[in-house]
């Protein structure tokens, strides 16, 4: 009785974990090509579109461009001052400086020239107090807005700059990137050329980490130096190119990133703005608003844009990586579980029946089923039935899966932007797409369980990141980001 | 449950191991020969190109200075130039084309007058007319961009790109009826009268684009599509009516002002208060009670431009409306208000201006 039940324990074991593995290589692959189809047809299209008619078009929507500041005394001087030249003609930026206990407010103050206004706070979405609402006394500063608040984490700065935004769509960048002068102008691409209703857009966004940059803009890139770094390069590449475009081309992306997204405000706001109780705001954003428009019946696109847009910088420690991933695991499982009613949901069609199922069993579960395999090949190899032969085939052809990917998605990269201009770069490239599988992915998969130990423990903050800076004491020379 | 043998009993697939190794391997290789050869390749062609570009660049100076000195032809010169070296090296037409685009930005009157003809003279236009008979959508819209560049108003290139303003390929379409609008005079717009897809706010945009270089006599009357069911060109002639002042349909304007649909109503009220018709503040006023707060606050600005004194009383209820942004407009519309009843000419501050 008992060698049946443990023959069908690893037989069916043996059996679901094959499947698994099956079902999500080809949904990768699938995924990969789809991106691939993507990026194509979106470099195509961009070769008869002229940005020019936009810049000086009174017909564009007016972007209010949101900047959560959280004692980034460092480098928001820097950030402003390149936010405030984007090309768009029709924008406002506002600073939300939630709470910092640096000079971030008084460098903004004395730098930027500025004074409150007698404009009372707007708490449609409900956030932690507003203090003042400074303005510039400069014109050349007319299109920034400094709005001071209580702390109360990113998600409620995002809500306290979506209650005084002005505009028809906002932008929501953190502090701490970069984003091109033309990003704004290639956001709101799929919003005006659409005919359906697109409810929120993403771009690509890449490591800054060795790049030099000057006076908050970006004007070399270089492939991180450090491989901690250079991993996350490469992993960005693949998931932004091959994965998030996939997504986008079959209309279920769940996530647009925190790191810049842009989205229209009225739905943002309908759906009821940032969920201030998660660390994984975007993404529950995102599936929100989605479900508004699932269930009041409109119909809507949320798209993701192949061009690199954004630019931000990776950690280059392992606590800093670690504390980053944690994060993402956690803010990922509150939101999976939060929406929890989207699983196999006909009424929510592909978010309910494709990506909701995805993201629960292959982004989210994926770390667990990789360690119940672990632990059922320690078990196997501890009672001798490993079969040494077998266990090296599936091995080998799992990484060899896994680095074949991040090949496909260096070729997107090559016939699309071809941002790591030096030859060298590609082949260093290559020799991280094979280590990455031995040394990162580990690393990544630890701090993702760490992730969902520390939510089921009750675990809830953000983890804070040390910059190290994009420049120095604002300095006007350029400067070359460390890692 | 033991009729599917355990995945660990199967015979062991060594092939399949063998070939997803050279597979890999042959993948890295592939990269790394794609990405070198393709950036010494496009390196090659791009410096190759640069040349001839430079090459032709120095043909048009040369025959310039050289008919200013000898008062020969321009025209005659340069063709001269340009056949010679076609004798010699069959000439790049795409480069060429590239080349007088370029410079036909630069230039205006004769001397545009002249790149165009030297154009027509190298048969640019028809080397253009190929591509409209490409199989692919780019080469076709390619073709159809080089011709309105180079202004091409010949009738039979024109009604081939006249058939393709309704091709099911949107980018495709949409080139070609921007194409006909640039290529005629008075600019050909009616494709409006039988659209039956949106006409996206990308669309209108680029429309506006070249309709604005355009004389506005030959502009045509925009007011004769605000009867038509495709809402968004109702939107679109709104919007040219405001642009190129056109009140030769006032009241169908002020019409619009009570459409069904909260989209065409919001555009009126914009169309209104760049028009700065004030006999609309009535309809206005009513519209203060629309279940749109989009067509609420569009109207709150439109009265506060266009409004009088009188009106504050429409106005000063709303100061305590529940929604912070009706109230905040409507605090800035009297202010508008007040200070136009105070100095009618000076144009009053945004309540947005820091407070001292």
């Amino acid at each position: 009785m008992k060698e049946i039940f443990i023959h069908s324990i690893s037989y069916t074991a043996e059996h679901l974990i094959f499947m698994y593995t099956l079902v999500l290589a080809g949904f990768s692959a699938f995924l990969a090509l789809f991106g691939l189809i993507e990026v194509r047809n979106y470099l195509k299209r961009s070769r008869f579109e002229d940005h020019q008619a936009i810049l000086s078009s009174p017909f564009t929507p007016r972007i209010s461009l949101i900047v959560p500041m959280y004692n980034e005394g460092q480098t928001i001087i820097d950030s402003v001052r390149s936010l405030l030249s984007l090309q768009y003609n029709n924008y406002e930026v506002l600073v939300i400086n939630d709470g910092s206990s640096d000079e971030s407010l008084n460098k903004l103050i004395q730098h930027f020239q500025l004074v409150p206004t007698y404009l009372e706070s707007n708490y449609q979405l409900p956030t932690k107090k507003v203090g003042n609402i400074y303005k510039s006394r400069h014109k050349v500063f007319n299109k920034l807005v400094v709005i001071d608040k209580a702390n109360g984490g990113k998600a409620d700065a995002l809500n306290a700059g979506l209650n005084h935004a002005q505009g028809d769509l906002v932008a929501t960048m953190d502090a701490d990137s970069i984003i091109s002068p033309d990003a704004l102008l290639k956001m709101v691409k799929p919003f005006l050329q659409s005919q359906e209703r697109v409810i929120a857009t993403g771009s690509i966004v890449r490591i800054a980490n060795s790049c030099t940059i000057e006076d908050g803009s970006l004007v070399d890139v270089q492939l991180p130096t450090s491989l901690l770094a250079r991993f996350q390069a490469l992993e960005y590449i693949r998931v932004f190119l091959l994965s998030r475009l996939g997504w986008s081309r079959l209309n279920g992306l769940l996530i647009i990133s925190g790191a810049f997204g842009l989205f229209d405000r009225e739905i943002a706001m309908k759906a009821g703005g940032y969920y201030t109780k998660t660390v994984g705001e975007d993404m529950e954003l995102t599936i929100r608003m989605r479900r508004y428009m699932h269930d009041h019946d409109l119909p809507y696109k949320v798209v993701y844009i192949p061009d690199p847009l954004c630019w931000t910088e990776a950690p280059t420690s392992l606590s800093q990586l670690s504390r980053q991933r944690n994060r993402w695991a956690r803010g990922t499982a509150e939101t999976l579980i939060k929406h929890r009613g989207l699983f196999f949901n006909p009424k929510y069609k592909l978010m309910g029946l494709l990506s909701y199922p995805y993201w629960l069993c292959f982004e989210y579960l994926a770390p667990f089923v990789e360690t119940i395999g672990l632990a059922y090949f320690v078990v196997l190899a501890i009672t001798g039935q490993v079969q040494w032969a077998h266990f090296i085939f599936f091995l080998v052809i799992v990484y060899l899966f896994a680095v074949l990917l991040s090949l496909v998605a260096l070729i997107a990269e090559e016939f699309s932007y071809h941002k790591y201009r030096n030859k060298s770069d590609i082949a260093k490239l290559i020799i991280t797409a094979f280590l990455e599988p031995v040394i990162y992915h580990p690393i990544v998969l630890v701090n993702a369980l760490k992730g969902n130990v520390d939510l089921f423990i009750g675990k809830k903050s953000w983890g804070e990141m040390k910059r190290k800076g994009f420049t120095k004491d604002h300095q006007t020379l350029p400067k070359k980001v460390r890692g | 449950m033991t009729s599917i043998p355990y995945i660990s009993d199967l015979p062991f697939p060594y092939w399949l191991l063998a070939a997803a190794i050279a597979l890999l391997a042959f993948g890295c290789l592939t990269l790394i020969l794609i990405v070198y050869s393709r950036r010494t390749f496009s390196l090659m062609q791009e410096r190759k190109k640069n040349d001839l570009r430079f090459r032709y660049q120095y043909f048009l100076y040369d025959a310039l200075v050289e008919s200013q000195k000898n008062s020969i032809d321009f025209q005659h010169v340069v063709l001269t130039l340009f056949q010679e070296e076609n004798k010699k090296h069959k000439l790049d037409k795409q480069v060429l084309m590239k080349l007088l685009i370029d410079l036909k930005r630069s230039f205006t009157g004769s001397s545009e007058a002249q790149l165009l003809q030297l154009a027509k003279d190298l048969q640019l236009p028809e080397y253009a007319y190929q591509k409209l008979q490409n199989r692919r959508w780019s080469t076709q819209a390619q073709g159809i961009r080089e011709l309105s560049a180079i202004h091409v108003s010949d009738k039979a290139y024109q009604s081939e790109i006249a058939e393709l303003r309704t091709s099911s390929n949107l980018m495709l379409s949409q080139e070609a009826q921007i194409s006909l609008v640039k290529l005629s005079n008075p600019p050909d717009l009616s494709f409006l009268n039988d659209l039956r897809t949106p006409l996206s706010h990308w669309h209108q945009i680029h429309l506006y684009h070249h309709l604005r270089t355009v004389n506005k006599e030959f502009l045509p009357d925009f007011g004769r599509w605000l009867s038509s069911e495709n809402e968004s060109i109702v939107i679109f002639s709104l919007r040219m009516m405001a642009e190129f002042e056109q009140r030769y349909h006032t009241e169908v304007v002020l019409q619009q002002l009570g459409h069904n649909s909260g989209a065409i109503t919001l555009e009126a009220i914009r169309t209104v208060k760049q028009l700065r018709l004030t006999q609309a503040v009535d309809a206005l006023v009513s519209l203060l009670q629309h279940n749109n707060p989009k067509v609420q606050l569009a109207s709150l600005q439109a009265i506060g431009q266009l409004g009088s004194i009188q009106h504050l009383s429409y106005l000063n209820p709303l100061l305590t409306h529940q929604d912070y942004w009706i109230r905040r407009t409507a605090q800035d519309a009297i202010l508008q208000l007040q200070q136009t009843a105070a100095t009618p000419s000076s144009s009053p501050e945004s309540s947005l201006q820091p407070s001292d």
